[in-house]
């Protein structure tokens, strides 16, 4: 797989600061499988820092899909969502990459998934994938990380 | 100035130096200061339930550089501001070359002569009282007033 930039929460959060809350983004953000909760912290730690909203989080699995238009409803109060696939669920994938403009249409969206389900999402989702703002390979902050990050 | 110090809990270190490094990055941003390390300032943990945040350098584009240290206490009622220093060092065009902001651990037997948080000028050794502010404010109040006002002319 391609080498992807690296950047740990505190960067990408400087990103959709720089662009704005409201502009349309996607994020595909690749971690290892271990990280992954220290990354979901230090995420929602950066958003409530530098942007003082509340990071929406949503786990993939529990998102249904005859309900997803609701679920991508544009919250102003949480314009930051982290979507985290922590396993390959291809009937969720496929209803994102149908959806891909009603997904971005709220503010940042941010997927955060291993690189085995990236490496699958990159190539099961082309519309997704068209609209990536980045793909970035993303680390815990080693200053901050920890449980009270 | 010890009831503005127990007043001043601090949520958490880590929240806290996340909170510094995104100040710094408002100085990067505004033009003042040139690009730091996204680590800076470091968390670690000391002996005694200390917890301490280090920026070794954040270097002004004129040429002056800021560093500073921050210790917190767990109590019980939350986290403490200990101790901190700032050092400011000045451009060698100022007639002042450093400023030093303190906070010392715990009050000394003479506090007229050496208040607890002070501020020294250049290489003076006299302590100068300075008020007891959130680290937060000291950043802004180095970088955005004493950095470019100290020693001009």
């Amino acid at each position: 797989m391609t080498d992807f930039s690296a950047t740990i929460a505190f960067g990408l959060v400087r990103r959709i600061a720089a662009a704005g809350t409201d502009t349309p983004s996607l994020y595909l953000l690749i971690s290892d499988a271990s990280a992954i909760r220290a990354i979901e912290a230090d995420i929602a730690a950066e958003v409530q820092v530098q942007l003082g909203v509340v990071l929406r989080s949503l786990v993939a699995a529990e998102l249904r899909l005859d309900r997803l238009e609701e679920a991508f409803t544009r919250d102003p109060d949480r314009p930051v969502t982290l979507i985290t696939l922590d396993h390959w669920l291809p009937k969720l994938v496929t209803a994102l990459d149908r959806n891909v403009v009603s997904l971005t249409r709220g503010g940042a969206v941010l997927l955060l998934a291993n690189q085995a389900v990236a490496e699958r999402l990159l190539s099961a989702a082309p519309n997704l994938r068209n609209r990536l703002s980045d793909v970035l390979a993303i680390h815990p902050d080693e200053a901050f990380g920890g449980p009270m990050a | 100035m010890e009831a503005a110090l127990s007043a001043m809990l601090i949520e958490s270190p880590a929240l806290l130096g996340r909170q510094l490094r995104q100040d710094l990055s408002r100085q990067i941003d505004s033009g003042r200061m040139k690009r730091t390390e996204d680590r800076v300032p470091q968390l670690a943990t000391l002996e005694g339930g200390l917890n301490e945040l280090k920026c070794p350098g954040a270097d002004f584009v004129d040429g002056g550089r800021l560093l500073f240290d921050i210790q917190v206490e767990d109590s019980q009622r939350g986290w403490l501001v200990k101790r901190f220093r700032f050092h400011l060092h000045l451009p060698p065009s100022r007639t002042i070359g450093m400023v030093r902001i303190h906070l010392n651990p715990g009050p000394l037997h003479d506090p007229v002569r050496i208040p607890r948080c002070h501020l020294h000028v250049g290489d003076s050794e006299a302590h100068i009282p300075f008020p007891i502010m959130n680290p937060r404010l000291i950043l802004s109040l180095a970088c955005e007033y004493i950095a470019p006002d100290f020693g001009v002319g």
